[in-house]
């Protein structure tokens, strides 16, 4: 495997200019994992809202969980839609439901050989891929599990 | 839609433009657009300049105003643009033109849908960067594929529901195809060895259980059922048509990654209020137009829109059950976006009327009633039943 499970410069992650989820970036540099949570009405969210989507406060924060899920479910990608995928085909897009907030379906790169047939319910472990300017949170089947 | 009853609007003419596949088209979007509007207005018998509404979706970029332009809209009266729903609009659209003839807001309203991939950006290729997508896009959730690959795995691990019925689902489209001379895949008929031996999109995804990408425009007319027995065609009636989602339904490319049911097409509450509102059941349904963007999404929709359940799907869902001649539930029985043309799921609306004046290419012996389903998976979406006068009782 080369450092970074996709090439860099494809598709980077984006600010969207008005700080929406910049601590979630700024706690996966630290590797910890975070995910938005309403300080009102104690709700989670993920992907990050300006606003709860339950009661609508704007008074939004970042809680650190474990950064440990189980494989919700998962696709292996074997056509690019873009040249700069072709050297990376096949990869395995995860979708890893959190031990601590089940309602959370987060989207990574499940990191094992391609060519394995992951497990739908199986444990998986956070890993932080620090690239220059940004951290992607990747998973990995949680050994000894 | 209490305020609608059954028959209130009418299919009156149903037109479409030459299909081709992706950058086939000799002619413009937009010359398309007015091949299939004008192939409508001659079908219904109706001149153009007497059309006052228009209703369009999926970011058509058919200007309407330049349509209304040319045509000649004598008086326009009306025009609604679904919103945002892609492929999920279509149901949508008929809605609204449903909605605005039986209000008496407009008299007769042209639906309709133009895409050329081939003249604009391929729906197959990455979708342009929007803000908000970092928490999927850098692991490589590029497309439309991706993204309900996803959804249509867990779907088959939460139901047990065997992966073959996605080929069953692309059997049939592509058999329906051979008998239509519209289709682009006329002539190209599908084995169940190619299908097997097709390489692999994103799995669940083989090449055969994704849409076309296609050049083409279709459009219906739609009045006020009482002017349609005026017609040159037998009047096809819109027993009910709606639109719309469940719960914080978007999906991923919303931003949705806390969602409370993930593996589902989202048509549970769509079913309840179509079938109640048009006051028949699965049962009474002669064939179906459920939008394939990808085959495991119209195994969904099969199950939710209630034509059997998940522990009988991998028997029902089967090639034999799912063709016009002698099956169950005759499904696409134009060829669809899999094998007919991609107009997201425009082209499915004249099919559904041609089987309700008998003059289907895979005509189903009898047909009365006939369901359309917008895109599985995305949101809002929609279903539009379509009945003839026999079914209106």
């Amino acid at each position: 495997m080369t450092k970074f499970y996709l090439p860099e410069g494809l598709a980077d992650p984006l600010k969207d200019g008005f700080g929406l989820g910049d601590e979630y970036w700024d706690a996966a540099r630290d590797e910890k994992l975070v995910v938005q949570r309403c300080a009102e009405c104690r709700g989670w969210q993920w992907a990050p809202e300006c606003v709860c989507t339950r009661c609508y406060s704007d008074n939004l924060v970042f809680e650190q969980v474990r950064p440990a899920g189980t494989l919700y479910a998962f696709t292996r990608i074997w056509h690019p839609v873009e040249a700069g995928l072709s050297e990376s085909l096949p990869y395995i897009v995860a979708v890893v439901q959190l031990d601590d907030v089940p309602a959370v379906q987060m989207i990574g790169n499940l990191l094992i050989d391609p060519v394995t047939e992951p497990t739908i319910g199986e444990a998986c472990t956070a890993v932080f891929e620090h690239h220059a300017d940004f951290t992607l949170v990747q998973w990995q089947p949680t050994t000894g599990a | 839609m209490e305020a609608y009853r059954p028959g209130d609007a009418a299919v009156v003419g149903v037109g479409e433009s030459e299909y081709y596949k992706h950058g086939g088209s000799p002619r413009s979007e937009f010359r398309l657009c007015l091949d299939a509007a004008l192939a409508a207005a001659r079908d219904a018998g109706i001149d153009p300049h007497d059309i006052d509404g228009l209703a369009t979706y999926a970011n058509d970029r058919t200007p309407p105003a330049r349509l209304a332009a040319v045509l000649g809209l004598r008086e326009w009266k009306w025009c609604g643009v679904e919103g945002g729903g892609g492929g999920g609009g279509g149901g949508g659209a008929v809605q609204q033109a449903a909605l605005a003839v039986a209000s008496g807001v407009a008299k007769c309203v042209l639906v309709y849908h133009a895409v050329a991939q081939g003249q604009g950006r391929r729906r197959g290729t990455a979708i342009p960067r929007r803000p908000g997508d970092s928490f999927w896009v850098p692991y490589g959730l590029r497309t439309a594929s991706h993204l309900y690959a996803l959804r249509v795995q867990r779907f088959f691990h939460e139901t047990g529901i065997s992966p073959t019925t996605q080929r069953a689902v692309a059997m049939a489209s592509y058999h329906h195809a051979q008998k239509n001379p519209r289709a682009v895949m006329n002539g190209r008929p599908l084995t169940v060895e190619q299908y097997e031996e097709s390489r692999w999109i994103a799995e669940p995804f083989r090449l055969y259980d994704c849409c076309l990408e296609s050049d083409g425009a279709a459009a219906v007319i739609v009045m006020r059922g009482e002017a349609a027995e005026e017609g040159q065609q037998p009047p096809v009636y819109i027993l009910s048509a709606v639109h719309g989602s469940g719960y914080r339904s978007g999906g991923i490319i919303e931003g949705v990654l806390d969602a409370q049911r993930f593996a589902t097409a989202d048509f549970a509450s769509l079913a309840d209020r179509a079938f109640s509102g048009a006051g028949v059941t699965p049962a009474d349904v002669d064939a179906a137009q459920i939008y394939e963007n990808f085959t495991g999404g119209v195994v969904m929709s099969i199950v939710e829109l209630g034509f059997c359940t998940p522990d009988e799907a991998s028997d029902f869902i089967v090639e034999s059950n799912l063709i016009a001649q002698g099956g169950r539930l005759p499904l696409n029985t134009s060829g669809g976006n899999l094998a007919e043309a991609y107009v997201h799921g425009m082209e499915m609306h004249p099919e559904a009327v041609r089987q309700l004046r008998g003059t289907s290419h895979n005509q189903v012996d009898g047909a009365k009633v006939v369901l359309t389903a917008s895109a599985p998976m995305v949101a809002p979406t929609g279903v539009v039943l379509y009945g003839s006068k026999e079914a209106l009782g």
